[in-house]
């Protein structure tokens, strides 16, 4: 760190990003004429370079994006909320009647909502629950009688009557025929 | 400022509308939902059964019966709208009602619903329909029309998740001598 601070900053950055392989051609020729030159910044280079080399021999991880988004949110999460809740407070104060205007109602329309279910629960009594379950019931009634009509028509008259007498004719001329009759 | 409270009025206005609207709930646009236009004409105050539960009604009788019997508690839970029209029709009226069933029936047809039942003989016309998710997972409406040789004529249409299952097996539980007689 010393020995950098004799050196001029615009140097030591090209001697460092000519270690790590990021300088341009210029800069590189820059720095290779230096450390010619000068054993201090030959030193220098070499140890940057070793660095680089530390640097550049970890193996690249993929993390996965759900922890860099609990990470971030851990850095910059209190900051997020510090900027907003001043974001709020400076619109708040810049339209109070805007703020207030939208809380009243937000407000009225809670009270409201939860006025209207109460009406709705006190608008039934037991009896009428009682009355509308025996309704329902007569309705699933209903509905059921003409299920089993349906099905008993299908089986008694459809199956009885139409399907199963030829089918026992076939059979029979079948038999009969393999009978030699 | 004056426009300002102008609109934040309309908005109040419109708010208070829709939440106090919602007492009446509007099922027309249910996909499951089927009107049967006006049957008053066929039904006399003597011999007739008018049912019209809605949601909220459904709900408290499925809380209510969710310990004595689980399975009408369960089927009630996904249902909307339960609406049934029972009379007995004679003279005249039985070929009008016939008439309405086909109506009905050309209606729903138009409408892709699903005619699994068509019984349709001398003096009985009975159709069993239901309306089905999109993706054909679920039975979201279910309607009946019959007409029987002695004049009884039903209308039902069942709004909501249907379980035809429990719907089948509720249906033969509840036809008990009790409700025969109410019919008959």
């Amino acid at each position: 760190m010393k020995r950098s601070n004799i050196i001029d900053e615009k140097l030591l950055n090209s001697i460092i990003s000519t270690a790590y392989g990021d300088a341009n051609i210029v800069e590189r020729l820059k720095v290779y004429f230096y450390y010619i030159k000068d054993p201090r910044i030959k030193e220098l280079f070499n140890e940057y370079k070793q660095t680089a080399g530390a640097v550049h021999s970890y193996k690249k991880l993929d993390c996965p994006d759900k922890i860099l988004q609990l990470t971030y949110a851990k850095i910059y999460g209190e900051e997020i909320r510090r900027r907003n809740k001043a974001r709020f407070i400076r619109f708040a104060s810049a339209r109070p009647v805007i703020v207030t205007t939208a809380s009243l109602i937000i407000i009225a329309l809670v009270g409201l909502f939860m006025l209207n279910r109460q009406h709705e629960e006190n608008q039934y009594s037991k009896a009428d629950v009682l009355k509308a379950e025996t309704q329902v019931k007569q309705s699933l009634a209903i509905v059921g009688r003409v299920f089993r009509k349906t099905e008993n028509k299908l089986t008694e008259d459809v199956l009885e009557k139409h399907v199963t007498p030829p089918i026992k004719k076939s059979y029979d001329t079948i038999n009969n025929l393999l009978n030699g009759g | 400022m004056k426009r300002l409270l102008c609109i934040i009025s309309v908005i109040m206005f419109f708010a208070v509308v829709s939440i106090l609207g919602q007492n009446k709930e509007d099922y027309s646009n249910d996909p499951g939902y089927m009107d049967f236009g006006d049957l008053a004409p066929f039904m006399n105050s003597d011999n007739m059964t008018e049912v019209n539960i809605e949601s909220y009604l459904l709900k408290m009788v499925s809380n209510m019966t969710a310990k004595d019997d689980p399975e009408l508690s369960s089927l009630l839970q996904g249902l909307k709208l339960v609406k049934v029209y029972s009379f007995k029709v004679e003279g005249k009226n039985v070929r009008e009602i016939s008439g309405k069933i086909d109506q009905i029936d050309n209606k729903l047809s138009n409408k892709d619903w699903n005619r699994i039942v068509k019984v349709k003989s001398k003096g009985e016309n009975t159709n069993v329909y239901i309306k089905t998710t999109p993706d054909q997972k679920h039975i979201v409406g279910l309607v009946v029309t019959s007409l029987e040789k002695d004049g009884e004529a039903a209308f039902v249409n069942i709004v909501g998740k249907i379980d035809m299952d429990a719907l089948g097996r509720l249906g033969n539980k509840f036809d008990i001598p009790s409700l025969e007689k109410i019919h008959k």
